[in-house]
């Protein structure tokens, strides 16, 4: 069975994109996660990944930002905790997270998505063999590639199928900084309301400003109904919805949709078109998945 | 103590000599493949060749960049081009991918592998990382502050990079698909098109939050750490890096020239007067070409460390010529022309080896020794006599009285 890999908000949530069809749940804690739908205490955090493994899903945590030299310490607290709970995965972004799950002998449950960086098949194959679960694949990669990387790669790849994706991180508070700026005593922390748009260009890009700094998204939402099934045969077996910016019921419709349409790929072209017409304010489109980008100005 | 390096950028032959006659220890290149920085005229390999060459003579070092993030089509060549880079005497590469970094140390392994800032690297946990894959040296992200700098400097066993001085990317770099998304140039292969400097409207559930005359915008400073080179050099920081293979010779000589006194004032007298400081800031203003701001040395940048309602402008001092020769008994000079100018202007020559010195400038001749009432064509070589001393290799910029105003 695919795996479908997906966030939730709320505890509640786990048995409702259980019945959906996912597979695997992220789950997000305070000070260790960034762009999560769920920031839970660790106490929380503990109770949600038992009823997760109750409800045989697999488990995924996410340690995805960059910490300084000062926090390493709560970092390998926090990694010794997920040891002994047996989680089934840990996202992270920072390679020192690596060095201190190998150090506690718990790199076999790493899942690297660094968001850019993996983009061809010796990269994706040097940091797998390093002995990690799973490897994202950058998002900014024509299906074309995928396709080649996936018959290359021995071991777990993941490709992000479905939502907003983000583009940058800036560690500054440039929504707070901008709002000094302009002399506005405005509190935008943590909203996922606000979107920039380019003074020449229609795009919105939703931007939210957290503890560890400025996130922009994606003017698009992307969907990979027609694509689902060639990444299947490429030998790519575990798909992402980035849940960010869809309610737990847009999340259970989609894992639902992605799953017939992996049982009947046929019919994608048509779902692909639905969504379109029926989430008019996501801008529904196939992300990079045929646009290459250029190498030169 | 091993001396500190300064490590300069160059984008050609031109400003790579400039460069190491200023002070460079080493300078960073890049080669015509396998970089990023597209528009900064790489070089290649015959002239990586007499950059090396070059090098040697002053004892200086060429570090050459590998710092794209490669696509599946982009290792084409790549194992030709690290022995040619080896034998070349090049003394290391500059690599964001790991595939590549691990490629090197097998094919090239004279070349060092210096891990690039593209991975953000912000703690020991992640230099140890490196170390235990035998890269010889990480270069720290710009995110750090001089606190985590100086903390992960101790904890590390490899030598570390800091950034000192130049532009800064405002998202953690090597991790923004902003150019990607916005103009299909892929901004970790060479065709960034800094999106982030563009200006927006900011809207919160479609109502506008933003202000039409000041809008939203991501353009950072520029960087300028020289207050904190003491600390830098204290805490055993192996390489002081500056940013910008596309800037000029004038910027080059300038930064270069300042942070090499402020380097060698430090280790002579184990300290640097505020007054000193104060002399070495200044100077690294006429080369500015966009405002700077101390990055995140002292924390997290407040607005202050940001460019509104600007796209980047804001020159504020104008290199005016390039000293060819001098004959101290007739006190003619032959210069270069860079930018117009005219007779009877303050000006200030500035050399590797020299205080500043201000003068007027007098009667301009041509080749031909007739009068030029303005020196306006760039690299036409000139006459004029000069009444302080100058020298080969020498600069000669307006001083300028009103500064543009940017905010």
């Amino acid at each position: 069975m695919e795996n479908i890999i997906v966030s939730i908000y709320q505890i509640e949530d786990i048995i409702k994109v259980k019945k959906a069809g996912a597979t695997s749940i992220i789950l997000g804690s305070d000070f260790f996660s960034v762009r999560s739908t769920s920031y839970f205490t660790g106490c929380e955090l503990k109770k949600a990944i038992q009823i997760g493994k109750d409800n045989d899903l697999q488990v995924y945590v996410l340690v995805n930002r960059f910490f300084i030299e000062e926090e390493i310490t709560q970092l390998k607290f926090h990694l010794q905790m997920l040891k002994e709970v047996k989680v089934d995965g840990i996202y992270y972004t920072d390679m020192g997270v690596y060095q201190e799950a190998k150090n506690i002998n718990i790199e076999g449950v790493l899942i690297y998505n660094p968001e850019t960086i993996l983009t061809n098949s010796y990269d994706l194959q040097v940091y797998l063999d390093l002995g990690i679960k799973m490897a994202t694949i950058s998002k900014e990669i024509p299906l074309e590639d995928m396709q080649k990387i996936g018959c290359k790669i021995n071991g777990e790849l993941e490709v992000i199928i479905h939502g907003r994706l983000n583009m940058m991180h800036s560690k500054r508070k440039l929504l707070s900084n901008y709002m000094q700026f302009i002399e506005e005593d405005k509190d935008l922390f943590n909203q996922t309301n606000l979107y920039l748009k380019e003074e020449n260009r229609e795009e919105h890009m939703p931007i939210i400003e957290d503890e560890q700094g400025t996130h922009i998204f994606t003017g698009f939402s992307m969907c990979s109904f027609e694509e689902i099934d060639l990444l299947v045969n490429a030998n790519i077996h575990n798909f992402k919805i980035e849940c960010i910016f869809m309610n737990i019921n847009e999340i259970c419709q989609t894992i639902e949709d992605y799953r017939l349409i992996l049982e009947n790929p046929v019919r994608g072209r048509e779902y692909y078109q639905a969504y379109q017409l029926n989430y008019p304010t996501q801008m529904i489109t196939k992300g990079f998945l045929y646009k290459k980008t250029g190498l030169l100005k | 103590m091993k001396k500190i390096e300064l490590l300069a950028p160059a984008g050609d032959l031109e400003r790579l000599k400039l460069a190491i006659r200023y002070g460079a220890d080493a300078v960073y290149i890049g080669g015509k493949k396998f970089s990023l920085r597209s528009r900064a005229s790489n070089f290649g390999i015959e002239q990586i060749k007499e950059a090396v060459q070059f090098a040697n003579e002053y004892e200086a070092h060429i570090h050459v960049t590998i710092n794209m993030l490669p696509h599946e089509e982009d290792f084409e060549g790549l194992e030709e081009y690290l022995k040619q880079l080896e034998e070349a005497g090049v003394t290391a590469v500059i690599v964001a991918s790991f595939a590549i970094m691990k490629f090197a140390k097998r094919v090239a392994p004279k070349l060092e592998v210096h891990v690039s800032t593209q991975h953000s690297s912000t703690n020991s946990s992640v230099v140890s990382f490196w170390k235990s894959m035998g890269m010889d040296r990480v270069v720290l992200a710009r995110e750090c502050s001089l606190k985590d700098i100086v903390e992960t400097t101790k904890h590390s066993k490899v030598p570390i990079e800091a950034f000192i001085h130049g532009g800064m990317c405002i998202s953690y770099s090597g991790r923004c698909t902003l150019s990607n998304n916005m103009t299909t140039r892929d901004a970790n292969r060479g065709g960034c098109a800094q999106s982030c400097r563009w200006k927006y409207r900011l809207y919160e559930d479609g109502n506008p939050l933003h202000k039409e005359d000041q809008l939203f915008s991501m353009s950072s400073k520029d960087l300028c750490a020289i207050e904190y080179i003491p600390a830098l050099i204290d805490a055993q920081v192996a390489s002081l890096k500056i940013e910008g293979r596309m800037k000029s010779q004038y910027y080059i000589a300038t930064v270069i020239g300042t942070y090499r006194k402020c380097i060698d004032a430090y280790y002579e007298t184990k300290k640097i007067s505020p007054e000193l400081m104060a002399t070495y800031k200044q100077e690294l203003t006429k080369a500015e070409n966009r405002r700077t701001a101390i990055g995140f040395y002292d924390g997290m940048p407040k607005s202050s460390a940001h460019l509104y309602g600007v796209n980047g402008s804001g020159v504020s001092q104008e290199f005016i010529a390039y000293v060819l020769d001098y004959n101290k008994e007739t006190k003619v000079a032959t210069l270069e022309v860079r930018n117009n100018f005219t007779a009877n202007i303050q000006c200030e020559a500035f050399g590797p080896h020299k205080q500043n010195q201000k003068f007027m400038m007098n009667t301009l001749y041509t080749q031909d020794n007739e009068v030029l009432e303005v020196a306006k064509t760039p690299m036409q070589v000139i006459y004029t006599t000069l009444d302080v001393e100058v020298s080969k290799h020498d600069m000669i910029r307006k001083v300028m009285i009103n500064k543009e105003n940017v905010y």
